[in-house]
């Protein structure tokens, strides 16, 4: 097997700088390898501190204690290797869609990737134009912008209705299959988590440990094994309900 | 900004009564015009101060002190402000600092320029440039802190140079606040300005005022005064019309874990009728 693309070791992450949230534990003891290909859902109950551990990864927050290598290297600043789409857009509302998109200086790609998002004739518009799906295509192109070896998502398909869900969903597959970068999702959402992943890690409560690793290895799409992903699924809500 | 074409009428109510009761009393005889002239006398005087050239005189050198002191102030407020703003906690660097020297009136400091700079203009400039750098800087401070910190982290995740932070997020992150630095800072300088003519100076509106004094033209003191706050007004509706037309606003979007959108605009740009 190749060396280890992403290795987090016993990390934890305590914030106690918050005047009013107080000491909260947000992470405890997370040991994590993840190999390049791979498609990682992270599920875990809302504010357990899934956007803490993506944060970790990219680099945005340091661990309390353990730590994070990535490639083999301490991850102590943001790199464009780790690409993050943040939970909301965050587009910067006076650049137009293609200028946020270029942002990181990747220029070339700009053009290729809003055709890939179907999002052409957009390119010059501003983010207040754009409905909140597209809205979160630009995100995403921004973070593929810089050809990432590895692609943190946060919530990507959270808030959004049924149709574009699908097709954001179908997307992310696509980039996944298709330009072979390696995927970390967070959700608290079964459905992605299991609509996606190639492997799934359960979280618990905060605060968060790994509860449970565990493969999934249906093939892609998985609306052909539904007997399995509904059984998976019926199994993953007991575990989520007992702890 | 609402029903302003409909509501002009109402901000008139007031300086017109006044101008109504001024005339009368002055027609009737009530006023004792050594010490408060009619409304007559004061716009005679003011035809013969215009038709002399002289108001124009006095008005294009304060303007031009005033603008040049702006300028400077601009210059040196707009840099500091944004840096400050970039400071981490910078309010607890700066904040005790800018609020004591904010509290010294420009006026306070003329002996000391006339002092340092001598009595040409550059006290003058020196007066100017301390009324109008600190609201400058502040509002700057203040634009750069109020971008959510959600666009900070987007601009660390996407590694940005602090160049590109600076002129995608920094500077049109904040420039609404910035500009309306600059708006106060005008008002405070076209204050100060006049202060400073008043005290040492041969030209001028302050000038025109103070000298009318010791010529016991209170006709021309009037006149003065009232073309000191036209001028003003007039000056703070060109930044406010600046601001809210050729300034683009728009909307920070940053939605919150629950997932409802907080939509939040800069600071509200006011009129120069409304407070400040
Ligand atoms: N900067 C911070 N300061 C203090 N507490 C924080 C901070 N960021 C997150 N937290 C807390 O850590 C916990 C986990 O947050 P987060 O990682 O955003 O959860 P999730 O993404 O799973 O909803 C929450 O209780 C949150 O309030
Ligand atoms: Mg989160």
């Amino acid at each position: 097997m190749s060396a280890p693309l992403l290795q987090l070791q016993q990390v934890s992450k305590r914030f106690n700088d918050g005047d009013e949230r107080g000491n909260v534990v947000a992470l405890r003891d997370i040991s994590l390898t993840v190999h390049e290909g791979e498609f990682v859902s992270v599920l875990g109950p809302s504010g357990c501190g899934k956007s803490t551990l993506l944060r970790i990864i990219a680099g945005l927050t340091a661990p309390t204690t353990g730590q994070c290598l990535y490639k083999g290297q301490p991850v102590n600043k943001p790199s464009l290797e780790r690409g993050y789409v943040f939970q909301d857009p965050r587009l910067f509302p006076w650049l137009t869609v293609l200028e946020n998109i270029n942002l990181a200086g990747a220029g070339a790609n700009g053009e290729e990737l809003l055709n890939k998002m179907d999002l052409a004739e957009f390119g010059q518009a501003l983010p207040h134009e754009l409905s909140g799906g597209m809205a979160r295509r630009v995100a995403l192109a921004r973070a593929l912008a810089p050809q990432p070896h590895l692609l943190l998502l946060d919530e990507p398909l959270a808030n959004l209705d049924v149709p574009l869900r699908q097709n954001l969903q179908a997307e992310l597959q696509r980039i996944w299959e298709q330009q072979g970068v390696t995927c970390i999702l967070v959700t608290h959402n079964i459905d992605e988590a299991l609509a996606l992943g190639t492997r799934l890690i359960l979280l618990s409560k905060r605060p968060a440990i790994i509860r449970y690793d565990l493969a999934l290895d249906m093939s892609f799409p998985r609306k052909i094994h539904q007997a399995q992903v509904a059984a998976l699924k019926t199994q993953i809500l007991e575990w989520m309900e007992v702890h | 900004m609402h029903n302003n074409t409909n509501s002009g009428w109402k901000g008139l109510v007031i300086p017109l009564t006044i101008l109504i009761l001024w005339f009368f009393l002055g027609a009737f005889g009530r006023l004792n015009t050594q010490l408060f002239p009619t409304c007559g006398e004061v716009w005679e005087a003011l035809c013969y101060l215009t038709q002399q050239g002289l108001l124009w005189h006095h008005v294009a050198n304060s303007l031009s002190r005033v603008f040049t002191g702006f300028g400077l102030a601009i210059l040196v407020g707009v840099p500091l402000g944004l840096l400050m703003g970039c400071v981490p906690q910078s309010h607890l660097w700066f904040g005790p600092t800018l609020h004591f020297l904010r509290q010294i009136p420009p006026t306070a400091w003329i002996p000391v320029f006339l002092l340092w700079f001598g009595i040409g203009e550059g006290p003058k400039f020196a007066v100017i440039f301390y009324a109008a750098v600190f609201p400058i800087a502040i509002n700057s401070a203040l634009g750069v802190q109020q971008i959510p910190k959600e666009y900070w982290e987007v601009s660390k995740a996407l590694c940005l140079t602090p160049l590109k932070t600076l002129t995608t997020l920094v500077i049109p992150g904040s420039y609404h606040a910035v500009f309306t630095g600059l708006r106060l800072g005008m008002g405070m300088s076209w204050r100060a300005i006049v202060a400073a003519e008043m005290l040492a100076s041969t030209n001028g509106l302050g000038y025109l005022v103070m000298s009318s004094r010791s010529l016991a033209r209170v006709d021309e003191m009037f006149a003065g005064i009232v073309f000191i706050g036209l001028i003003g007004m007039l000056i703070d509706m060109a930044f406010v019309t600046v601001q809210n037309h050729l300034i683009p606003s728009w909307k920070w979007r940053v939605s919150k874990a629950g997932g409802e959108d907080l939509v939040s605009t800069p600071t509200p740009v006011t009129t120069s009728f409304q407070k400040i």
